[in-house]
């Protein structure tokens, strides 16, 4: 399962767990923080692949 | 940190907008939500704004300032030499501006209907931040609350409890600790195994994915530093 994946599962779970609002809407957004955290992840291992095949 | 949110609105109790902004607080500690009446005692305003870190002014825009009240709150807390020199008894404490209007963001700026930029409209604050030698926080600005989507909603919740809570709210990393914490405070106070486990994975993926990111870029500094020195120029080309 890719990471996204579970991670959308969980975050569903969770929310449908809250019982309140707030609790809600930080899962929905913790979601969001982590796909972002992986696309920098990713961002930064290309540039690193292409600076290091470029000789820097 | 401790936060002190100081809210004047006229029509507090209707506002959709203020409700909101006050039951989204309701999961966070150090955070107090303060609403100013016409009358209040100064010197208890005073005890408040020095026991707290950050202090948060609320309050809808009024043809382009704050409504009276907030005003005649800060003359009269401010005023009388109580921030001016010589203690500066709100030195390095922190303000922030939670600013609501009905207005888009996109009329706010040169050449558009509103002609100025939020930052410009709001700088009599950032003014008086400076004078008492106080921390001034980038404005949190809210156009059109009653327009925004479910999804922008979310977002703003939690982007307001960073404002409230979070020291490091504007910085990709301080972002993710601030998450990191909340989700440790939440597995403290969940009782279903299943979702305590569904948490803790959470946490761990976020963690690791937070060294990981610090790792890579720590790395590209040194390949770009590298790169410098070979190069004998700056990097950039």
């Amino acid at each position: 399962m890719a990471t996204t994946d579970w991670i959308n599962q969980a975050v569903s779970q969770l929310q449908q767990h809250a019982d309140n609002y707030p609790d809600q809407a930080f899962y929905a957004v913790l979601e969001k923080v982590m796909i972002e955290q992986q696309k920098r992840i990713d961002q930064a291992q290309g540039e690193i692949d292409g600076r290091s095949w470029s000789g820097w | 940190m401790k936060t002190l949110i100081i809210v004047a609105h006229p029509q507090r109790n209707e506002s959709v907008t203020q409700t909101f902004f006050r039951d989204s607080l309701a999961n966070l500690d150090n955070v107090t939500w303060h609403p100013i009446e016409p009358q209040f005692d100064v010197k208890e305003e005073r005890q408040l704004l020095i026991s707290n870190d950050r202090i948060i002014l609320q309050f809808p825009l009024y043809w382009y300032s704050a409504p009276a009240l907030m005003k005649k709150w800060i003359d009269d807390v401010f005023g009388d030499t109580f921030a001016l020199a010589p203690e500066f008894v709100m030195e390095d404490r922190e303000l922030g501006l939670v600013v609501t209007t009905a207005s888009a963001g996109d009329d706010f700026g040169a050449g558009k209907p509103e002609q100025f930029t939020m930052s410009e409209i709001l700088r009599p604050f950032e003014a008086m931040t400076k004078k008492v030698k106080m921390k001034y926080l980038a404005p949190f600005v809210v156009h059109q609350f009653g327009y925004q989507t479910e999804e922008q909603h979310e977002q703003l919740l939690t982007d307001y409890q960073q404002y409230a809570t979070n020291s490091d709210f504007q910085d990709f990393s301080g972002q993710t600790k601030w998450f990191l914490a909340q989700l440790k405070n939440k597995m403290n106070k969940l009782d279903n195994e299943y979702d305590i486990i569904m948490v803790q994975s959470l946490y761990d993926q976020l963690e690791s994915g937070q060294d990981e990111l610090k790792d890579l870029q720590w790395t590209l500094s040194m390949i770009k530093n590298a790169g410098e020195d070979k190069n004998g120029n700056n990097g950039l080309d």
